[in-house]
């Protein structure tokens, strides 16, 4: 079941149910499971990836996956997020783009020819890389740098994922978060959008 | 086994701090400042890390980056993993201690720091709050059993206790910190005239906070 809060209605979340569901670290996003409720986008990743079996099996395979999972992360949330937020966007987001082309390739040469990140096997890591990756590309192209993903690993990697039966249905639907969503919160000082004619920015003024 | 990181403590401190609790033999690889060259110029890229970065951990063939793949990884290693009941309470409180350490961070290297602090610190009283709640009597993070996440926790905590002083004046939190200082090996590291903590900043030395040595501001 999926549960959203406006953010123009924020005070659903902050006003009644933050504190509420009997979350340890209250936060969005939040899963709730029978007994188990949990926050922290990774620790949801890993408990629904051992749980839907998506969870890598020997130990070499869980150390080189968290390593991924850690290095792509970091690149959304310390890369990414860090200068969509920031008032100094302009200058930040040149440095990034320089950086990128180093940090793709390394993402490539891991993948390889999968088909999947950690070889044959479909695992939780996955999604988070495949999101992430699409959430970067929205932001090379905004910028005019298609040359970023033009590695065959990293573009045949993307068309895999986008092709699995029930995801393919998801991305062609009308409903698709994608056609709808934001990358970032777009009250912020800059967010990426997307809208059924391709990438839009939205810029706010910070202090409004 | 060979752990490199910068002269501060940082992210990697727990790590160095699991593995002097764990009595294992290990390597503390530690680059100054004035050793930035030769990590960016020859060692970064040519050591065969698939996502080159710091800290670092090699062994034997293994050659892992990223914080908490390693403590990860040391923790199923040294026997300091939680139970398959526990993983997931486990995996919770160390993404929750490492967002509080990133917020710190991002407060730390701004140059706006004094302005952007007072917000940061008043948000303390509401998460240092759910960690003591989630610690209770302990002993330990999870309970009986000490795991990796005991030195992300204890470690950040003492990052935030440079900050705020304040909030670690007593309960649950304080009395947790104080076991894992008790820890035979930490107690004679922590009590040793070469114990870093006395010349290692928390951030980078080059950071708007720095986190002085001993700082109690």
């Amino acid at each position: 079941k999926e549960v959203t809060y406006s953010l123009a209605k924020n005070e659903e979340w902050f006003g009644e149910k933050k504190y509420n569901l009997g979350l340890d670290f209250p936060n969005l996003p939040y899963l709730i499971d029978g007994d188990v409720k949990l926050t922290q986008f990774t620790a949801i990743m890993r408990y629904l990836g051992r749980k839907l079996d998506m969870y890598p099996k020997t130990e070499k395979d869980l150390a080189r996956c968290e390593m991924l999972e850690q290095n792509i992360y970091d690149l959304k949330t310390l890369r990414l997020a860090w200068i969509a937020y920031n008032e100094k966007f302009e200058e930040r987001k040149d440095k990034l783009l320089e950086t990128l082309p180093v940090r793709l390739a390394e993402v490539a040469e891991y993948i390889g020819e999968g088909p999947y990140a950690m070889g044959d096997k479909i695992t939780y890591v996955d999604f988070i890389i495949y999101e992430i990756l699409d959430q970067i590309k929205l932001f090379s192209l905004s910028f005019s740098r298609p040359d970023h993903f033009s590695d065959p690993r990293i573009t045949e990697y993307m068309k895999r994922m986008e092709n699995l039966p029930n995801l393919k249905e998801y991305f062609e639907s009308p409903d698709c978060n994608a056609k709808r969503y934001t990358i970032h919160d777009p009250f912020l000082i800059w967010a990426l959008g997307r809208t059924t004619s391709g990438a839009a920015r939205i810029e706010k003024n910070f202090m409004q | 086994m060979e752990l490199c990181y910068w002269a501060l403590r940082g992210l990697a401190e727990p790590i160095r701090l699991m593995l002097k609790h764990s009595g294992e033999e290990w390597k503390d690889n530690v680059l100054t400042m004035n050793d930035a060259p030769k990590w960016f110029g020859e060692m970064k890229y040519n050591m065969g890390f698939d996502f080159p970065n710091l800290p670092f951990l090699i062994d034997g063939d293994l050659k892992i980056t990223q914080t908490l793949a390693i403590a990860r990884y040391l923790g199923r290693k040294l026997n300091m993993y939680p139970q398959e009941k526990d993983i997931t309470r486990c995996e919770m409180l160390e993404q929750n201690m490492m967002d509080l350490r990133t917020g710190l961070s991002r407060i730390a290297y701004n140059p706006n720091f004094e302005n952007m602090k007072g917000a940061f610190i008043e948000k303390l009283d509401v998460r240092l709050g759910e960690v003591a709640k989630f610690i209770g009597d302990g002993p330990y993070a999870l309970g009986d059993k000490i795991t990796y996440v005991d030195f992300l926790t204890y470690e950040f905590l003492d990052h935030l206790k440079a900050l705020s002083p304040d909030h670690f004046k007593e309960g649950p939190i304080v009395e947790y910190m104080k076991r894992i200082q008790a820890l035979p090996n930490l107690k004679k590291w922590f009590d040793s005239d070469d114990c870093t903590n006395k010349t290692y900043t928390i951030n980078s030395p080059m950071a708007t906070w720095p986190g002085l040595p001993n700082a109690t501001q």
